[in-house]
C-alpha cells in the first residue's frame, strides 16, 4: 500500500514538472521516505509535506 | 524540497557532496543514489558526507541509512555543520537543509572551482530564499531560485536561537 502511495507521489511530480532528469526520478523511486520516518508518522509517508522527526526538527518534503 | 534540490544541485555520479543538516538521513541517502549508484563500480562512485548538530538525530540518521543499505556511500559526522566539513573538503556540490541568515565563509571555501553550492537564506521562521552558488575561478555566481520555508540553521556561522 505504501509503496503504491509512493509510486504515486513520485508520478505527480514527474506530472507537476518537479521530478524531470532521468537520475532524480530513479533516485526518488528508489529511497521511499517511509523508512526514514519515525513511527508516529510513518501512515504520512505520501503526504508531500514536511514531517516532524523530534528534536524540534523536520523531514524534508519529497516537493513543497 | 529534496526534488527541488535534487534537480538544482546538478548531481552526477563520482561527486563529492557535502550536506549540512543530515536529519532523517533520508536526502543524503536520495543523493547518494545518484552520485554512488551500485551498477557503478567502486572507484568511480561518489560519496556524501553529511554534518548534523543534534546527538540524537545524527544517531537515528545512522540506523536510518544502515538499514536503508547506504552505509558504504554516506558518512554522518555529529558537529557543526556552518563551519563545513573541511577534513574531505573540496566538494563538488553542498547542500544546506536549514536557513542561514547569510552563506557561511566556510562552505564557500570548501568548494571546489566548478562547484554548486544550494542553501535557503533568511530569517528565522520568516521568507528564505533558495539561492544557488557557482564557484567560477575568480568569481561567485549567484542566483536566486524562489522563497522557500526551512528549520534554522545553528552553529558559529548559523543564527542565534
Amino acid at each position: 500500500m505504501e509503496k503504491q502511495a509512493w509510486e504515486e507521489l513520485v508520478q505527480r511530480l514527474i506530472q507537476q514538472g518537479v521530478l524531470r532528469s532521468p537520475k532524480v526520478i530513479r533516485a526518488l523511486r528508489r529511497v521511499s521516505r517511509e523508512p526514514f520516518l519515525p513511527e508516529t508518522v510513518k501512515s504520512s509517508v505520501a503526504v508531500d509535506s514536511p514531517l516532524p522527526i523530534g528534536f524540534r526538527q523536520t523531514i524534508s518534503a519529497p516537493l513543497g | 524540497m529534496v526534488s527541488i534540490m535534487d534537480e538544482t544541485l546538478e548531481l552526477e555520479a563520482g561527486q563529492l557532496v557535502l550536506e549540512i543538516g543530515a536529519g532523517s538521513g533520508w536526502h543524503a541517502s536520495t543523493i547518494a543514489e545518484i552520485v554512488a549508484p551500485t551498477d557503478t563500480p567502486k572507484r568511480e562512485q561518489g560519496h556524501v558526507y553529511t554534518v548534523e548538530i543534534v546527538p540524537e538525530l545524527a544517531e537515528i540518521a545512522r540506523k536510518n541509512v544502515e538499514r536503508a543499505g547506504y552505509r558504504d556511500r554516506v558518512t554522518i559526522i555529529c558537529g557543526d555543520g556552518s563551519e563545513g566539513y573541511a577534513e574531505k573538503a573540496p566538494y563538488d556540490r553542498i547542500l544546506v537543509t536549514a536557513a542561514a541568515p547569510d552563506i557561511p565563509k566556510p562552505l564557500i571555501e570548501q568548494l571546489k572551482t566548478g562547484g554548486i553550492l544550494v542553501i535557503p537564506v533568511g530569517g528565522l521562521y520568516l521568507y528564505q530564499t533558495l539561492v544557488r552558488i557557482r564557484k567560477k575561478d575568480n568569481k561567485i555566481v549567484k542566483e536566486n531560485l524562489g522563497g522557500v520555508a526551512f528549520v534554522p540553521l545553528v552553529g558559529k556561522h548559523g543564527h542565534r536561537l
